[in-house]
């Protein structure tokens, strides 16, 4: 098939596309064209590596503190366990060895892995998860939710629901501050509950090993935190 | 301009949340600074960058490395998004190149790769200097405002065969200006 422009024209449009500001039509045209044409499809590539480079200018800014809380807490609360990586055959083919030993014992192995297989991608990760119902107090009667802790991973997932937005007595809200009681010892505070990007619950991550604690709790700080409880609390999470 | 190592993007492949922790940290600062430049609003830029990340989230699987780092495609979904959301177009559809960064071109030579690799912040600050004030103008409308061939023509006030002709002139000479800036340091004593 013959190039359909011209190496000058796609050269145009190359440019176009590389900096996003060609439209689908001359688009269709232009990947025609570089299909057929070794030397336009080398231009286009270095414009995209240009184009590619010009993030690079920018002077870095510090994203906010609440923006990675939000998308850490939405990404750990969708997670399920880890999914195990499809095994292809070129996995099972470097698995076989080479020497003639190796080779006599090759069915044994292979017989061996395929239990070991269909064990390690049919059991669930249920042991590894504990779940716990949150209490709630006289403060908040309407409070309900559950935290997960994920026991391998060492984090937690707190899901609440029926808790309205924190009063603002100055420019900023109060928060909801979580904190973990250990059996011996002063709270000490972990995470603030942060509204769902889906609307409705709030939500929290806590990092860490949940063993060794008997509590988790939440209170009414000021804005920022405090680093010991100030305010009423909302609701409990026994532990044990 | 690092590339995460492959086990945490396999680990991407397989919804682990600590693999994305590790990508939103290393990515999550370029890809606000890119939101606040498109859109010049942190409240804006903060929904872009959430919306963004959960997209690479959800949608890791349909990540090429073949098509370019993930660098680079996380630069593209953001400033995507925000040029959509600066310009009320959610959902436009856009032409983008999608070269096979991997398929050999025996006229292309590696420096240029190696030109990436070590790229910095001043150097392209500096390439984009360099350039007429006219051409730079017209790179910046187009890759951070989203504004068409058309558009920039009217604003600029000139025929659209020019804005085209400073396009390319423009990626011409931002790719001369970096390829040279690291041919000089291999050949300064």
């Amino acid at each position: 098939m013959a190039p359909s422009m011209t190496c000058d024209a796609a050269g145009e449009l190359i440019a176009l596309a590389a900096l996003g500001v060609l439209d689908a039509d001359d688009g269709a045209v232009l990947d025609r064209h570089i299909a057929v044409c070794a030397r336009c499809r080398a231009s286009a590539l270095m414009a995209q590596r240009t184009a590619a480079a010009l993030p690079e200018s920018l002077d870095l800014l510090e994203a906010p503190a609440g923006l990675r809380r939000r998308l850490l807490t939405a990404v750990y609360s969708s997670a399920g366990p880890v999914q195990p990586r499809r095994r292809t055959l070129r996995d099972v083919w470097r698995r076989v060895p080479r020497s003639r030993i190796l080779t006599a014992l090759a069915p044994l192995a292979i017989g061996a892995a395929t239990v070991l297989g269909v064990w390690s991608l049919t059991r669930t990760d249920s042991a590894q998860v504990e779940t716990f119902p949150v209490q709630a107090s006289t403060s908040l009667p309407t409070a309900r939710g559950v935290l997960t802790f994920y026991v391998t991973r060492s984090h937690s997932v707190l899901t609440v629901a029926g808790v309205p937005t924190p009063a603002t007595p100055g420019q900023l809200p109060n928060v909801y501050e979580i904190w973990l009681i250990p059996s011996n010892g002063g709270p000490k505070p972990v995470a603030f509950l942060s509204p769902s990007p889906s609307g409705g619950d709030w939500t929290a991550v806590v990092s860490g090993d949940l063993r060794g604690y008997r509590t988790l709790a939440a209170t009414i700080e000021p804005p920022g935190g405090e680093a010991k409880p100030t305010g009423p609390e909302i609701f409990s999470i026994p532990l044990s | 301009m690092e590339q995460p190592d492959s086990t945490t993007l396999d680990l991407l492949t397989r919804e682990s949340p600590e693999a994305f922790e590790v990508i939103y940290d290393r990515y999550g600062r370029l890809a606000y600074t890119i939101a606040m430049r498109v859109l010049s609003d942190e409240a804006a830029a903060e929904d872009v960058v959430q919306e963004s990340f959960i997209a690479i989230w959800r949608r890791f699987l349909t990540y090429r490395p073949e098509r370019g780092s993930i660098r680079t495609w996380i630069c593209s979904i953001v400033r995507n998004r925000a040029i959509d959301r600066l310009r009320g177009e959610s959902g436009r559809l856009r032409y983008e190149l999608a070269l096979d960064e991997s398929r050999g071109e025996p006229s292309l030579d590696d420096t240029w790769s190696q030109v990436v690799a070590s790229l910095t912040r001043e150097r392209v600050q500096q390439a984009l200097r360099d350039l007429p004030v006219e051409q730079r103008q017209t790179v910046e409308l187009a890759y951070w405002c989203g504004v068409s061939q058309s558009e920039i023509s009217q604003m600029m006030r000139v025929p659209i065969g020019t804005v085209k002709g400073r396009i390319r002139l423009s990626l011409a000479k931002l790719r001369e200006s970096l390829q040279g800036k690291e041919e000089e340091a291999w050949h300064r004593p």
